[in-house]
């Protein structure tokens, strides 16, 4: 009987536990889930879409949805179930391109920060608080526009504004395990200042971390589709739910589909993201 | 003989916004290789500063103002941060006062255990699997080999402190300091600890600093003690002696306190409490509180007088007229 429970305990770490309340949750699944055969859609649209994004069929202009055309069809007689599964993929190439940048400088700046302390903790500091006092969409469109049009250039743009937020996150998450006493443990058996900042103060803080990524995927994509809504996205022909949108609201009374398939997509999405990150929230706050 | 650790005239002072707190003020002693000293104060009377500026752990306010520190011939003040490094956990181990709060929550206990031996290149990666193993055996830890795949929470406070000194010993240290291991664990738990430590020193005959402020608990460890009061020495000699026999009337009021099974007596609080040590008094510090203090108390710092062999105190009660 003994044997077992102590077979039982072994093994379940940190992430098992984790893991054992976020399956609790059937909406975070749910949206794990989702997020998952969105991403595998997404990475995917080139063989799963019916028709290139780009054909036009001028035969069939403003179809409504039907067999031949599962979403129906745009002004051009594109193929609006294809446009958004392009729409998609780039909706996840730049959600998680970008917050991947986001978290690399963010968390860079925030440890460094927190760790580190004093002058530099204070020039670092200033820096997040300038970009965040400017007004973060104005900014990125000046950098589009500056850079060109392009993954890279919107990946720039956005992570540009997006890092302050994480580095303040991480700086205070840092700031509140440094104080505690295993880090002196370590330090007295001989860490280094890098051991001591990636085994013990990283992992102790992955877990607000990794919320803060989850959460701010949608965001990113939200801005994606901001920039596309007002021509600054990706460049057509290629899709996006934000120019499908723009394309979409003159006709929205005499074919509302055209708007309700990118807007609802762009919709699923986003709450989806949220669903899985609030999930994530509730098992990482929930401490041994 | 060469001691191990030399330490002459030390000071340690904290910077803070109300003043200069001195809490060490000229503080010199030695440790002999495979020597037990207890080092025994109330709390905020500069016993750990006092060794934690021997690994140079201070706090960022804390500065070691003067004095020198001898460590195996090498002076540790004019180390440079590498050289400090290199030192922590390879020749001086400490063990900390709250086990619940001085392990990694996130990293296994056994990886916890290798890692010491791992930043100083001391062996191989299996190598230090094996000997993590052999050392958690030893300090008491059943089933060593599954008990290392979990992690701290699944330990309870005692076996955490286990691990604790099992981790400060694992690269066979010269010396092991010993930062009040017992003050947060259980009656039962503290004697367990304090003889696992006693053992370990038998086995591996390195000097050890225990620091506490329990006098009951140096009794059969420690061969020699300190007693310290507001950063300032104030009797040190061999635990017997101090003990059966002590000099100065800050011990003997200490002893008063001490409840003892077999003899009923009253306990005798020491009157008052610690001075503040931003603005600390004249003359010898305890004097506020001393029963027998007199005139020359109040107006100069007592310096130690020799009472027996090895036996000192700083107390003008001594001074021979």
């Amino acid at each position: 009987m003994k044997d077992r429970e102590n077979k039982k305990r072994i093994g379940r770490s940190y992430w098992a536990n984790i893991w054992r309340k976020f399956k609790k949750n059937k909406l975070a699944i749910f949206g794990l889930v989702f997020v998952f055969i969105l991403i595998f859609l997404g990475i995917l649209a080139p063989w799963l879409a019916p028709y290139p994004y780009d054909e036009v069929h001028y035969e069939a202009v403003w179809t409504p949805p039907n067999r031949q055309f599962w979403a129906g069809t745009d002004q051009l007689g594109r193929d609006i179930f294809s446009r958004l599964l392009y729409s998609l993929r780039n909706a996840v190439f730049v959600g998680l391109g970008a917050q991947a940048f986001i978290t690399f400088i963010g968390v860079t700046v925030g440890l460094t920060s927190g760790f580190y302390g004093g002058k530099i903790d204070n020039i670092l500091m200033r820096i997040v608080d300038i970009i965040y006092s400017f007004p973060s969409y104005l900014l990125n469109i000046i950098l589009v526009l500056v850079l060109g049009r392009g993954y890279l250039s919107i990946f720039i743009a956005i992570s540009a504004t997006g890092w302050a937020g994480m580095a303040r996150l991480v700086r205070g998450q840092t700031l509140s395990v440094k104080s505690r006493e295993f880090i002196e443990a370590a330090r007295a058996s001989g860490a280094s200042n890098s051991r001591i900042m990636f085994r013990y103060i990283l992992p102790n803080i992955i877990g607000p971390i990794i919320y803060a990524i989850f959460s701010g995927i949608p965001g990113v994509m939200l801005l994606e589709s901001g920039l596309s809504l007002i021509g600054l996205g990706v460049r057509p022909p290629m899709p996006s739910w934000g120019l499908m949108i723009s394309e979409a609201t003159g006709q929205f009374l005499y074919n509302p589909y055209m708007l309700l398939a990118p807007a609802g997509m762009l919709v699923l999405t986003l709450l989806s993201f949220n669903f899985v990150a609030f999930g994530l929230r509730d098992a990482l706050s929930a401490r041994e | 003989m060469e001691p191990l650790l030399n330490i002459e005239d030390l000071r340690v002072y904290f910077y803070r916004p109300e003043g200069v707190l001195r809490a060490v003020d000229g503080l010199s002693y030695k440790l002999y290789r495979g020597e037990v000293l207890g080092i025994v104060g109330e709390s905020g009377s500069g016993k750990s500063v006092s060794v934690l500026s021997i690994l140079k752990l201070l706090p960022a306010n804390g500065r070691i103002e003067s004095g020198s520190i001898i460590f195996d011939g090498k002076n540790i003040l004019k180390l440079s941060k590498e050289e400090l490094r290199d030192l922590r956990g390879k020749d001086i181990g400490i063990v900390f006062q709250d086990p619940m709060s001085s392990l990694n929550p996130v990293i296994t206990i056994g990886q916890q255990v290798m890692e010491p031996l791992l930043w100083h290149n001391l062996c191989s990666k299996s190598e230090a699997y094996e000997r993590a193993k052999e050392m958690l055996g030893m300090v008491g830890i059943p089933l060593p080999e599954e008990r290392m795949k979990e992690y701290p929470f699944q330990f309870s406070g005692g076996m955490r402190q286990r691990v604790m000194i099992a981790l400060a010993l694992i690269c066979r240290p010269k010396l092991l300091i010993a930062d009040e291991p017992t003050t947060s664990l259980d009656v039962t738990i503290q004697a367990q600890i304090i003889r696992l430590l006693k053992r370990m020193k038998e086995e591996f005959g390195m000097s050890v600093i225990l620091i506490t402020h329990n006098l009951a608990l140096t009794t059969n460890f420690c061969d020699r003690l300190i007693i310290m009061y507001a950063g300032n020495m104030m009797e040190t000699g061999k635990t017997k002696d101090i003990l059966y026999n002590p000099a100065h009337p800050y011990t003997k009021s200490l002893l008063d306190a001490v409840p003892d099974i077999e003899v009923e007596k009253d306990l005798i609080p020491i009157p008052g409490t610690i001075p503040s040590l931003i603005d600390p008094p004249n003359g010898c510090r305890f004097h506020p509180r001393c029963p027998l203090a007199m005139d020359i108390c109040k107006e100069e710092v007592p310096p130690l007088f020799n009472i027996d062999t090895d036996h000192y105190s700083a107390c003008w009660l001594h001074r021979r007229a």
